[in-house]
Parts: C-alpha cells; sequence; structure tokens
C-alpha cells in the first residue's frame, strides 16, 4: 500500500494545480475586462481608422454572406420539415409559418449566425492577429508611433458588432425562405400569405430583444478574437491555440448573452 | 583602446561574476587547471575515491583550492564591472558637459525574466552621428537592451534617456512622438503580409504624414525603395520576396519617416556572406546620407567591422569590454578574441 506520506503529497500537489488553474482563468478574466475597457477608451479617441473598418466590415459581413444565407436556409427547412408531424397531429399546420418565425427571429437565428461567425470571423481574427504578434508586425506598428491596438482591434471589434446584426437579419429573412420552401413540399401556400401568417404572429418583444443582443454577440466575438489573437505568445503553436481558443471562448461568450438576454426578456 | 576595455584585457578574466549555478558545476567537474594542481587526469582522481586515503586529500585540496580562486575571480569581476561603469558615467558626463546631447543615455538598467536576471546593470551613450554595435553571444540581453529603447520591454530599474526625454516617465502619446524618431529594423524585417510593398511604405506616412499629398508620398515612397535597389518590387507581396529583399524593404519602411536614430536588431541574420555585406553597406549608406545615429546588435563581425564606429561587448546582462573594432580585435582577453578570430 503507498505510504500516507505520499499520498498527501499527490494531493498536495493536485490542490496546488487545481489552484494555479483557477488562479489562471480568473487572471485571464481580468485581462480580457481590461482588454475590453481599453476598446471603450479608444473608440472614440481619434484618428477614427474608417478605411480599415469598412475594410473589416467587407471581410465579416460581405464575405459571409453566402455561408450565412445557406446555413439561414436549412435552418428553415429542417425547423419546417421537423416540426411539421407534430404541428399536423394537434392540426395545426396553418400555425407552421408562425412557429418558425418566432423561433427563427426570437432565438435560432440570432444564436446559429453568432455561433457561425465565431468559427468563422473569430478564428480569423485570432490566427491573424496571433501570427502578426509572433512575426512581430504588431510590435514593428508600436515602434513606429502606430497604436497597434487602435488599428487593428477596434476596428475589427466595431466591424463585427455592426455586420453581426446585419447578418442575423439576413439569416432570419433566408430562413422563413426555406420555411415557406420546405412547407410548399406538402402543403401548397403562397410567398404571401405564408410570410403574413409569419408575421401576424411577432411582437414588438419577439423582435427588439433579439435584435439588440445581435449587438452583444457581434461584440463579444470580435473582442474574444481579437484578444486570444493579440496576446498570443511567442511562436507557431500559439498562432493554432489562438485561433482554437477564440472559436471556443467566443462561442460560450455568445451563449452566455444569450441566457442572460432571455432572463432579462423574461422579465420585460 | 578605451580605459575600459584597458582595464578589461589587463586581466584575462572577464568581470561578468560567475553564477551559483555555474559554481556548482565548476565543483562538480574539476578546470584543467585544477586538474594539474592535482596533476591527476579525472578518470584517476574517479578511481581516487575508491582509496579514501590519498583520494579524499587530494580531492578536498582542489575543491578549495577551486572555491578560492573561483571566490577571487568573482571578486575580480566585480570589481572590474563596477570600473567599466564608473568609466561609463565619467564619459556621459564628459559628453553631457560638452554640450553636445547624446542621443541615448542609459544609466544602471537592470531587467529580469521571472528569475532571471537579463540585464544586470548595463550603462552605455551614443552620440549624434555615431553607430555603436553591440556584441554578445545569444541570450545575453542584447535585443532585451534595444527593445527598451523603444518601450517594447519596460526596465525594472535604470534611466533611459533617447534625445534627452526620459523614456520611462513619458506618456503614451510624448512616447510615440520619441517612436516616430526612432527607427526599429527587425531581425525578420516585420513586414506587413497582408500588405504589399508599397501599402507597407505608405502605411507609417498614412498615419503620420496625414497633410501631405497623394503624389508626394508615392514620390517618396519610390525613391526609398530606389534607395535600396527594389523599384520593381513595388507591388509585390512581401512573401514573394527573399529575405535580403524583406530586409531592405524593412529598412525603406522604417526611413521613410526620416528618423534620426536607428537600431538594427540582427540586420544581417540569415542571409548569405553577400547579401549581409550588402545590407551592411547600405546601413553605412542611409547613415551617411540621412546622418542617423544607431545601435547594431550583431554575431556578423563582418557587419561589425563595416559599420562600427564604436563596439560594447555584453556578457550576462553587463558590459564586459568597449573600444573600437581594431582596439577589441588586438585584446588578448580569450573571450572577446573568440569573436574577433
Amino acid at each position: 500500500m503507498e505510504p500516507v506520506l505520499n499520498r498527501y503529497q499527490r494531493a498536495k500537489i493536485r490542490i496546488r494545480e487545481k489552484k494555479s488553474q483557477w488562479k489562471g482563468f480568473f487572471y485571464n478574466a481580468g485581462d480580457l475586462v481590461s482588454f475590453m475597457g481599453r476598446f471603450f477608451k479608444e473608440v472614440w479617441r481619434p484618428p477614427y481608422e474608417v478605411r480599415e473598418v469598412l475594410y473589416q466590415c467587407y471581410l465579416v459581413g460581405y464575405k459571409s454572406t453566402f455561408l450565412i444565407g445557406l446555413t439561414g436556409f436549412i435552418m428553415g427547412v429542417v425547423l419546417t420539415i421537423q416540426t411539421r408531424p407534430s404541428m399536423a397531429s394537434f392540426g395545426a399546420i396553418s400555425l407552421i409559418p408562425g412557429m418558425v418565425s418566432v423561433s427563427v427571429i426570437r432565438e435560432i437565428g440570432p444564436v446559429i449566425t453568432a455561433i457561425i461567425c465565431a468559427g468563422k470571423v473569430g478564428s480569423r481574427m485570432g490566427a491573424e492577429l496571433g501570427s502578426m504578434r509572433v512575426t512581430e508586425q504588431i510590435d514593428a506598428m508600436e515602434v513606429s508611433g502606430i497604436n497597434p491596438y487602435r488599428y487593428l482591434v477596434v476596428t475589427r471589434v466595431l466591424a463585427t458588432t455592426l455586420m453581426v446584426p446585419l447578418l442575423v437579419i439576413f439569416a432570419d429573412a433566408i430562413a422563413l425562405l426555406g420555411g415557406y420552401i420546405a412547407m410548399n413540399i406538402h402543403d401548397a401556400t403562397t410567398i404571401h400569405h405564408f410570410f403574413i401568417v409569419a408575421m401576424a404572429h411577432l411582437e414588438f418583444i419577439d423582435i427588439f430583444p433579439a435584435i439588440v443582443k445581435t449587438f452583444f454577440f457581434g461584440f463579444v466575438v470580435g473582442i474574444i478574437g481579437c484578444y486570444k489573437g493579440y496576446n498570443a505568445s511567442r511562436g507557431t503553436e500559439s498562432v493554432g491555440i489562438a485561433a482554437n481558443s477564440a472559436v471556443v471562448a467566443a462561442s460560450l461568450g455568445v451563449f452566455i448573452i444569450d441566457l442572460i438576454a432571455a432572463q432579462i426578456t423574461d422579465l420585460l | 583602446m578605451k580605459e575600459t576595455e584597458k582595464y578589461q584585457s589587463e586581466d584575462h578574466e572577464l568581470p561578468a561574476p560567475s553564477t551559483a549555478a555555474e559554481q556548482s558545476t565548476e565543483t562538480e567537474h574539476p578546470t584543467e587547471s585544477d586538474q594539474q594542481t592535482t596533476g591527476e587526469h579525472p578518470a584517476e582522481s574517479a578511481d581516487d575515491q575508491e582509496f579514501p586515503l590519498d583520494g579524499e586529500i587530494i580531492l578536498e585540496k582542489s575543491e578549495e583550492e577551486a572555491l578560492a580562486e573561483r571566490m577571487e575571480r568573482q571578486e575580480e569581476a566585480d570589481r572590474q564591472a563596477e570600473a567599466l561603469r564608473e568609466a561609463e558615467l565619467e564619459i556621459q558626463e564628459q559628453v553631457e558637459n560638452s554640450g553636445d546631447e547624446p542621443v541615448i543615455v542609459i544609466r544602471g538598467l537592470h531587467k529580469s525574466f521571472g528569475d532571471h536576471e537579463v540585464l544586470r546593470g548595463v550603462d552605455l551613450h551614443v552620440k549624434k552621428g555615431e553607430n555603436l554595435v553591440i556584441l554578445g553571444k545569444s541570450g545575453t540581453g542584447k535585443s532585451v537592451l534595444i527593445k527598451c529603447l523603444v518601450s517594447l520591454v519596460t526596465p525594472d530599474e535604470g534611466e533611459i534617456k533617447v534625445f534627452g526625454e526620459d523614456l520611462l516617465s513619458l506618456k503614451y502619446g510624448e512616447l510615440n512622438a520619441v517612436r516616430v524618431r526612432t527607427g526599429f529594423l527587425f531581425q525578420n524585417a516585420a513586414l506587413y503580409d497582408s500588405m504589399t510593398v508599397r501599402e507597407n511604405l505608405l502605411f507609417p506616412l498614412r498615419q503620420h504624414k496625414k497633410d501631405m499629398s497623394k503624389e508626394k508620398k508615392d514620390a517618396l515612397v519610390m525613391e526609398m525603395l530606389d534607395n535600396v535597389g527594389l523599384t520593381e518590387q513595388v507591388d509585390q507581396m512581401p512573401s514573394k520576396l527573399s529575405g535580403g529583399q524583406n530586409k531592405r524593404i524593412g529598412l525603406a519602411r522604417t526611413l521613410i519617416l526620416r528618423p534620426e536614430l536607428m537600431l538594427y536588431d540582427e540586420p544581417t541574420t540569415g542571409l548569405d556572406t553577400g547579401t549581409g555585406k550588402e545590407i551592411s553597406e547600405l546601413i553605412i549608406k542611409m547613415q551617411q546620407k540621412y546622418n542617423i545615429s544607431s545601435i547594431t546588435i550583431t554575431h556578423d563581425m563582418t557587419c561589425a567591422k563595416m559599420t562600427a564606429s564604436r563596439i560594447i561587448m555584453l556578457k550576462e546582462g553587463v558590459v564586459v569590454a568597449e573600444g573600437t573594432y581594431e582596439e577589441l580585435e588586438k585584446s588578448e582577453d580569450e573571450w572577446i578574441s573568440s569573436f574577433f578570430h
């Protein structure tokens, strides 16, 4: 049998490791908050990098439209096909457009779009800034008297904050179109009638909080992607780690914000 | 040869104090002189341990001697480092009194990363128009030292004055104003790989010369590329260029803001001899053309010989020798001469 002292020593080491993991977690959380704080400080200060913001909007928004559109379409089709049997058993097929619109606009559209953006945009930002850090490009900006945070981080975070809501609206529209097409497989209906019924079920409380939370989704995707890349440690491995952890952390961030938004909406 | 280097070469020991780790290593592995003292081969010493009577006496004696020798060496090294420091401070005072403001003055610079002390009290100065070359083996704190000069690394202790401004007390905006007057050529050139060569050169101009017309900016870009002989590559991406071409573009990008001070971090590393020589020639050409003061970190002795007005040698975070190339080349010190021969 293992001596008690050895077991005690091993337990002590395990506790120490756990402690340092928690310490690391809180350190990173604090660092991220400070990184966010710097964003709100820098965003108001001139010079405004309008050109770079527009370029990032193009990369985040325009370059993601096909992927987001396709996902939205599949989302609408699948939702309609999956719910139809249940609705049919209650004789409530006429409610399908309303059910699809409320589910897509309130929840599925914003969350799925934000998760796609976390994967596509967040990872790109993490890898891009991580690579710039590793190859000393960020240092090169710093030493030439250019504020790299303002040029690289502020522009990217603004772009995601502005573009993700637009992408969500686009995804919602395409999802409703997908829903209409899926409904026509079994039940003949016109697009006009489908959209009239879909919109009739929507209220202000369904649309407004859903749109507001997408700004937060965009912000969290951008800030976490940039934070992971900007703080990548030296070495090529860290670029991969930055990209990977940006996706994981941003996705988690999206779900946490969604949870908070759901609670706040419930109170309204 | 300056007083500091003379002092250094009088004794063949180096002033850098040996660390505790070194001491313990030396204890375990007796030096050649230790072996001569005992008059035995290491294998014989090991055999002696099986015969405690002779072996113990000989081993204990040699350990004691080695310890005493090391302590003596340590004291001597400390004395020499202190003498070098005093000499440097005296020179700095003389330069300041002469009314000729030095471009850089560093006093008592310390920097540690965790337990590892990288810089242990560095003092140096750079006069206007001078090119100071810093020599030293890898990991002696050369890059950390020049990164302190642009505040990429914040020192733990000491004073850094660049253009008479105390770098450590400046606000971010003021620091950036100093940085604009200082150019930094990174070891791998650090070109922005998402931009073409033209955009790389235009980028600092867009940021700092907002009033300059587009035509003038373009003309300046072409002038700088002409200086480095790469006008044809203006619309290429950095990934399409060779290492030497990247360095040249990096130099052109740094010089486009007409800095008064240049910091070169191993400008010829990773290049073949011919290209390395071309870069060194380019450094001299630019220095003469724009009257730039500079600090160059290098392992390349050809580059050091071509570009140096003065050389300082860094060992374990302290300046151990100073002089011109010719002076240091004649040094009888084993460590110093290992760089030159």
